[in-house]
């Protein structure tokens, strides 16, 4: 089921991608499941509270969702995403307990996302793993996923994203493509993809997706940030999500001013 | 078989003639998003012009491009039920290492989107038997699904894997059919084995489940995709689920609609071929491939004049130095008709070829004179020239030259006119 002939994901979808713009600034304060407390989600009560008039919408986790309810009340609140699934993909070599290999495993469901008043699931696709056992449990995963969205009216939000050794330069923007491609074959209402590098690989990729994109992780202290971002949406993307990197009350306010075009 | 299959199955193969063209559209599932799949809509929309009984697409794409399945003439939607790493060979950017398979969607979703059934793989000769086993058992769940909705289930048997031989190949087609049946196939997507014996062989293993072949790379030419659909159909096929070799097509609504001709109509591919350019025809000659062989010149001669000799032929082969050849053809240039002083030529727009109208004719000669080429020949008999009519659209020179030195392409309205 599509937004256009699911009325429950297209509402739900105009929730969170703002059906005057077409585009969302959402901020993944989800992180603590996998990566525990970093940047400046350490309190997120707090942290959550401070940027809920700036974005569009929260990815969170069940368990902090179900914490933090209070700030997701009322019109004038970001939507809700919920973070469905979990992975130690992030743990790097500099983390506290670097994954030696890759896990990714499914923490909650459409129906959970629907308890909690969500207005959509996120979950990640990667494709690189080193094994390709790994690689059709996520796929599986995904597509079960999806078809309970199906049921449920959910919009379901991928983040593809290409991993490991087997993805170098040269085969980056291909295998970007794949991991879009197989989340929207399989139902993606939405996918955020890292940034290829180039607006040629980002616009191969938007044109072949049909569906929003969003960027992901954008480093919001780099110089330059907000020139790029102002092409990358020239280019047809749809907004960004922003929360891997540590950011400014500032920068946020500057992004959200250049993805609804309030400048 | 229940209500609701038979119905169902109707949808996408002919009651009529128990046959069926199917458009697989899924391959951005398991390749990315490769050529002709880029933008599926635009690619769908001319696929669904040309008429198709079914077109298989992923869960995503069938909810997305509904609407072009709206209606009772539209084609049937099929819905690809499973993914596969399987087809990202050595080649591609990320190889698969070890073949995977997974269930995607269940029959369910399928009926949710008005499909008219579903497609799945089933992959024998695994390196590993466990694979295999696993294989068997999620056909079985599906088949149970799909008995219990009166849903159509549609297995591809694939051999694939460490222990698939050119040797044990047909065989294996044949087993993994059979195996398929007997879970309850009610249609087979199937690789064409090669050659009618064997494949007579897989379909008669299919007792009355109709047997589609499946199309795989594309192939050289048109003529060679629906040549191997007309042999397959000759030893029991019961049509075909085409896919690269239709969303790949330079246009693929006279490409289905061709492949419904040999399908549904029976016709000869030799006609089929001639039948689906629409426009002017030209010839196009490829002088290094040209062998200098004569088959051309006699097989024009033996068209219009039942006798073998270059002498009648309506081209010629120039040979420029011992080993080096180049067919000479009509290019419809019009100066034998602008020459002739009793107007008995005329240009035909719709073939693009030079007519002689017989009762204006009085065999003067100018127009032999006057070709630049000297194509133009002289029937001493008849006392008329002989000026290439491009056989009614199908040139016999094209159907006899192995070597590929002369072929038919479609002329642009403006160049026929010039």
């Amino acid at each position: 089921m599509n937004v256009s002939s699911s009325p429950g994901k297209a509402l739900r979808l105009s929730q969170f991608i703002n059906p005057g713009t077409g585009r969302s600034l959402i901020v993944e304060a989800d992180l603590g499941s996998m990566l525990g407390p970093v940047g400046g989600f350490l309190d997120i009560a707090e942290a959550v509270e401070s940027i809920r008039t700036e974005v569009d919408s929260v990815i969170l986790n069940p368990g902090q969702a179900a914490r933090l309810s209070n700030s997701f009340k009322g019109r004038e609140a970001p939507c809700l995403l919920i973070r469905v699934d979990w992975t130690n993909l992030f743990r790097g070599e500099g983390s506290i307990l670097p994954a030696r290999e890759v896990r990714h495993v499914m923490s909650a469901n459409a129906y959970d996302a629907v308890t909690l008043g969500a207005s959509g699931v996120a979950a990640y696709l990667f494709m690189g793993y080193e094994n390709d056992e790994d690689e059709a449990g996520n796929v599986e995963a995904l597509a079960k996923l999806a078809r309970e969205c199906d049921r449920y009216g959910m919009p379901m939000l991928v983040e593809a994203m290409p991993i490991g050794n087997r993805v170098t330069a040269l085969n980056y923007v291909d295998c970007l493509d794949l991991a879009m491609r197989v989340s929207v074959e399989l139902g993606a209402d939405a996918v955020a993809v890292p940034y290829p590098g180039s607006p040629e690989g980002l616009r191969r990729i938007i044109e072949a997706s049909k569906v929003p994109v969003f960027i992901l992780d954008l480093k919001l202290k780099t110089q330059g940030l907000l020139s790029l971002s102002e092409d990358v949406l020239r280019t047809g993307a749809s907004g960004f999500i922003v929360g891997k990197e540590p950011f400014e009350a500032a920068d946020l306010k500057a992004l959200r001013s250049i993805v609804h075009r309030e400048t | 078989m229940s209500t609701g299959k038979t119905i169902r199955l109707g949808k996408f193969i002919d009651p009529e003639d128990g046959r069926s063209v199917v458009v697989a559209a899924d391959h951005g599932f398991m390749l990315g998003s490769i050529k002709g799949v880029i933008d599926l809509e635009s690619t769908l929309k001319k696929v669904v012009a040309g008429g198709p009984d079914a077109v298989l697409m992923s869960v995503g794409q069938a909810a997305r491009l509904n609407h072009l399945f709206q209606g009772r003439k539209a084609p049937a939607l099929l819905i690809r039920a499973d993914w596969t790493n399987a087809f990202r060979d050595r080649t591609y950017t990320l190889p698969a290492r070890s073949i995977q398979r997974v269930a995607v969607a269940g029959a369910e979703d399928a009926v949710a989107l008005g499909a008219s059934g579903i497609v799945t793989y089933f992959f024998i000769g695994y390196g590993e038997d466990e694979k295999e086993s696993r294989d068997y058992e999620l056909m079985t769940a599906f088949s149970k699904q799909c008995s219990r909705l009166g849903l159509p289930f549609i297995v591809e048997p694939l051999p694939m894997g460490e222990r698939v031989t050119g040797a044990n190949y047909a065989d294996l087609i044949t087993a993994s059919i059979r195996m398929a049946v007997e879970a309850g196939a009610d249609a087979i997507k199937a690789p064409y084995s090669g050659d009618p014996e064997t494949f007579r062989k897989a379909v008669r293993a299919a007792g009355n489940v109709p047997v589609l072949i499946l199309g795989g790379a594309k192939a050289k030419t048109i003529r060679d995709a629906l040549e191997v659909v007309a042999e397959a159909l000759s030893a029991g096929a019961a049509g075909v689920v085409f896919g690269r070799q239709v969303v790949q097509a330079e246009n693929p609504a006279k490409f289905v609609e061709s492949i419904k001709a040999v399908v549904h109509e029976g016709k000869p591919v030799r006609e089929v071929v001639g039948w689906a350019w629409k426009g002017p025809l030209g010839l196009k000659v490829n002088a290094d491939k040209c062998t200098g062989c004569l088959i051309c010149t006699v097989a024009c001669s033996f068209k219009h004049h039942k006798v073998f000799t270059k002498a009648k032929a309506r081209l010629r082969i120039e040979i420029r130095e011992p080993s080096s050849f180049r067919p000479i053809v009509c290019t419809h240039c019009m100066k034998c008709v602008e020459a002739c002083p009793k107007h008995a030529l005329t240009h035909n727009p719709r073939v693009s070829c030079v007519q002689v109208i017989p009762d204006r004719c009085d065999g003067c000669g100018v127009c032999v004179e006057a070709c630049p080429l000297h194509v133009v020949g002289f029937d001493d008999e008849r006392k008329q020239p002989l000026i290439c009519d491009m056989c009614e659209r199908l040139p016999e020179c094209v159907e006899w030259c192995q070597p590929g030195a002369l072929e038919v392409y479609e002329r642009q309205a403006s160049a026929a006119e010039g």
